[in-house]
C-alpha cells in the first residue's frame, strides 16, 4: 500500500491540488482514527464524532464547513490520497452537519468552550430558512410543465412548502395555489427542492419536511403523472391499419360526452367483449405454425368482429392505435430480454389520462382473460390504475365501474329486444295455434333429412357456420330429441390447413330410436367439403391418433367417444 | 320465397274478409311473416301449420320449408 504524506502525495500528483478546495487531505490512519471512534445517527446515516469535534476545535476544519454552508464551496470533504486518486472520504449534507454539531455540543458541552457555541450559531445560521429566502430572495425557477412553461419566484415555492399545517392543508385541497393550476405549482415546488437539495442543504422545520414528505408521495395532491407520457414511445402504431368494421364496433354507442379516461376504459372493454383468445394459439402452447400469423404485425388487419380471435400481440396493436385515435399518449412493451421483439414474449401498455397512469393487459391469465371476463361481466382483471395516490385510485374504480355498467346496461337492452322479438314471435304464435288445426307433428326422421340436407347446402363456415348449426338444431327437435336423438359437437381438428390454421370439426351423431354404440348414425363434416357419412369406430380412431380432439374440458360429449378430452 | 308467401297472404285475406276467424288467423300469419328470419325462431311445427294455412300443398311443404330456412 502507498503510504505517503499528504505533502508528498500531492508533489506526486499534482492534478489533486485543485480538490483542496473543497477537500482536506489527510492520512489513511487518521481516517482510520476517526472511524474507529464513536458514530452519532443522523437521518438514518452514522455522522462520525472526531470529524464534527475537529469543526469546533481546530480552524481549518470550521473554515471549511464555513465556506460549504455558506455555499462557497459545493461540498466539504475528508479523505487520503493513495495511487493517484482519493478514497475514503467523509462527506455529509450541510443538515447531516448542523445537527451532529448540536449533539456534540449538547455531549460534550463541559470540553468546549463559549467559541464552539459561537461558531455553531454562526454555521447554523447559514443553512437556515432565513438564509434560504435570502439566496434565492430574486430567483425565478423556469420550468416546463406538462408542456407548459412557469417562472416561478423561488421564494413562493419555499413558502408553500414551509406553509403552517393548516395552510398547507387548504392550499392541497385548492384549485389553485398563487394563481396557479395547484398540481402544476406543487410540482414545480417540488423541483426546485429537488434540483437545488434543499432538504439536504438546510435546516427546515419538522412540518416543512412533512410536507415535502407528503409531496413526494404523492400523498396530498397526485401529482405522479406530470411530465410523463408527454409522447407516445410505441415502434408499431402507425403500421397498424384496422378493420372499419371492427374499429366501428369498438366504438359503436360510445357516448360523446364520456372523459377521455371513461373514453379509454369503454374501448376496452369493449374489445374485450369483441374479441376473443386465439384457443388454437393455445392449444399449440403458442408455438409452431399456428402462431406465425400472430408474430405478423400485418395480420391485425384482418381482425374483424366477426375474425375475432386475437392474441396479447393483436390486442395490444389494436387498443393503441384506438388510444392514439382519441389523443392519448401511451408506451407499449412488446420487449423481451434481447429487445423490442413483437410476438416474441408478452405485450401491454401503459397510459396517462390526466393524472391517471393506467396498465392494459388483457391476457394476465390466458384462462381467465379479460376477454373471457367481460364477456361474463364479471371484474376485470388487466386493466389497472398504477398510481400510489389511493383515491386516485379510488376515482379510476369509480369510473371502471361507471363505464362497465353503461356497457352491460345497452347490452341488457339489446338482449330484451331480442327478447321481446322472441316475445312477440311467441305470443304471435301462441294466438295463431289457437286458430288452426294446422299445428301436427313433424316425424323426427323428416326433421333429420331437412337437418342433413341444410348441412350439406350451406355455405357458411366457421362461426357463422357453427350458430347456424345450433339455430337449426333449436328449431328443429325438440329437448327430448336433441337429448337423446340429436347430436352435434364442434370439435378441434388438429390436421394442419394448407395456410397452416388448425380448424375445427363438427360430429353429427342421429339416432331416430335413442342413443344407443351399435345403431347411431355418425357424420363428420368439415367445411367445404360437406358432410360425409361414418362410422363410431373411424371417429374413435381419429380421436385417439390425436388428429381430433374436444375443445372443452366440461362441453357435451359426442355418444360413444369417450376420449380426447384437453388435459 | 317469403315475398311469395306474404302475396299468398294478402290474397288470403281479401278472400276471407267475411270470415272473422280466418281472417283473424291470416292477420297473425301476416304478422309473423313480417318478423327478421321468423322461420329461423319458430319451430318447424308452426312453420309447417303455416305453410298448411298459407294453402302449400302438403307435397310440396317441406321443399318450401327448406328454402324458408336457409342459412
Amino acid at each position: 500500500m502507498e503510504d505517503l504524506t499528504v505533502k508528498e502525495a500531492l508533489e506526486k500528483y499534482p492534478y489533486l491540488k485543485e480538490f483542496q478546495e473543497n477537500t482536506i487531505f489527510t492520512t489513511k490512519s487518521d481516517i482510520e482514527y476517526i472511524k474507529s471512534g464513536e458514530k452519532i445517527l443522523i437521518d438514518g446515516t452514522f455522522i462520525y464524532k472526531e470529524f464534527l469535534r475537529r469543526i469546533f476545535t481546530d480552524d481549518k476544519y470550521y473554515d471549511y464547513a464555513y465556506r460549504y454552508l455558506k455555499g462557497n464551496i459545493d461540498s466539504f470533504s475528508l479523505g487520503y490520497i493513495a495511487y493517484g486518486d482519493i478514497v475514503d472520504q467523509i462527506r455529509y449534507s450541510k443538515r447531516q452537519i448542523i445537527q451532529g454539531l448540536s449533539i456534540v455540543l449538547l455531549r460534550d458541552e463541559e470540553q468546549l468552550n463559549s467559541e464552539c457555541f459561537d461558531k455553531y450559531e454562526n454555521l447554523k445560521k447559514e443553512a437556515s430558512y432565513k438564509s434560504l429566502l435570502e439566496k434565492y430572495k430574486n430567483f425565478k425557477y423556469d420550468i416546463n410543465i406538462d408542456s407548459e412553461e412557469y417562472s416561478f419566484n423561488a421564494c413562493d415555492l419555499i413558502r408553500f412548502i414551509s406553509l403552517k399545517d393548516d395552510d398547507f392543508e387548504r392550499a392541497c385541497k385548492s384549485s389553485k395555489i398563487n394563481g396557479v393550476k395547484k398540481e402544476h405549482f406543487i410540482y414545480g415546488a417540488l423541483s426546485f427542492f429537488k434540483e437545488n437539495n434543499i432538504i439536504d442543504e438546510y435546516l427546515l422545520s419538522r412540518s416543512t419536511l412533512r410536507h415535502y414528505d407528503d409531496i413526494i408521495s404523492n400523498k396530498k395532491v397526485d401529482i405522479e403523472t406530470i411530465n410523463q407520457y408527454l409522447k407516445t414511445e410505441d415502434a408499431y402504431v402507425d403500421k397498424v391499419i384496422l378493420n372499419k368494421d371492427l374499429r366501428d364496433s369498438i366504438l359503436n354507442g360510445m357516448p360523446d360526452d364520456l372523459s377521455d379516461l371513461e373514453k379509454a376504459i369503454y374501448i376496452y372493454i369493449k374489445m374485450c367483449k369483441l374479441l376473443r383468445y386465439d384457443e388454437e394459439y393455445y392449444a399449440v402452447n403458442q408455438k409452431g405454425v399456428a402462431t406465425f400469423k400472430h408474430k405478423d404485425i400485418n395480420y391485425v388487419s384482418n381482425v374483424t368482429p366477426l375474425n375475432n380471435e386475437v392474441v396479447c400481440f393483436e390486442f395490444n396493436l389494436i387498443y393503441s392505435k384506438m388510444l392514439d385515435e382519441i389523443g392519448i399518449k401511451f408506451k407499449t412493451d412488446y420487449k423481451n430480454m434481447t429487445g423490442d421483439a413483437y410476438g416474441l414474449s408478452h405485450a401491454n401498455l401503459t397510459f396517462r389520462c390526466d393524472k391517471f397512469l393506467i396498465k392494459a393487459d388483457s391476457v394476465t391469465s390466458i384462462l381467465n382473460s379479460d376477454m373471457t371476463l367481460a364477456k361474463l361481466n364479471k371484474p376485470l382483471r388487466g386493466l389497472e390504475c398504477i398510481n400510489k395516490n389511493n383515491l386516485t385510485q379510488n376515482e379510476f374504480e369509480n369510473s371502471l365501474n361507471k363505464v362497465y355498467e353503461m356497457i352491460s346496461e345497452k347490452e341488457k337492452q339489446i338482449d330484451d329486444v331480442d327478447a321481446d322479438y322472441e316475445k312477440t314471435v311467441f305470443m304471435l304464435i301462441d294466438e295463431y295455434s289457437k286458430l288452426t288445426d294446422n299445428v301436427k307433428e313433424v316425424p323426427l326422421e323428416e326433421k333429420m333429412t331437412i337437418l342433413i340436407e341444410k348441412v350439406n347446402s350451406t355455405n357458411l363456415s366457421g362461426m357463422d357456420l357453427i350458430s347456424y348449426l345450433l339455430r337449426l338444431k333449436k328449431i328443429l327437435f325438440n329437448r327430448f330429441q336433441r337429448q337423446n336423438n340429436v347430436n352435434i359437437t364442434i370439435v378441434r381438428n388438429n390436421e394442419t390447413q394448407d395456410d397452416g390454421t388448425i380448424s375445427t370439426a363438427t360430429i353429427i351423431v342421429l339416432n331416430p330410436t335413442g342413443f344407443e354404440d351399435k345403431s347411431n348414425t355418425y357424420y363428420f363434416f368439415v367445411p367445404g367439403e360437406g358432410l360425409i357419412s361414418t362410422t363410431k369406430g373411424e371417429i374413435q380412431s381419429r380421436f385417439d391418433d390425436g388428429m381430433l380432439q374436444y375443445i372443452s374440458e366440461d362441453g357435451p360429449l359426442i355418444p360413444g367417444i369417450t376420449v380426447g378430452r384437453v388435459k | 320465397m317469403i315475398d311469395k308467401l306474404k302475396e299468398m297472404n294478402n290474397k288470403l285475406i281479401l278472400i276471407n274478409k267475411d270470415d272473422e276467424i280466418e281472417l283473424r288467423k291470416q292477420h297473425l300469419i301476416r304478422e309473423i311473416l313480417n318478423k327478421k328470419d321468423v322461420f329461423l325462431n319458430i319451430k318447424i311445427e308452426y312453420a309447417y301449420s303455416i305453410l298448411r294455412d298459407l294453402k302449400i300443398e302438403e307435397e310440396n311443404i317441406e321443399k318450401v320449408y327448406l328454402k324458408l330456412i336457409d342459412g
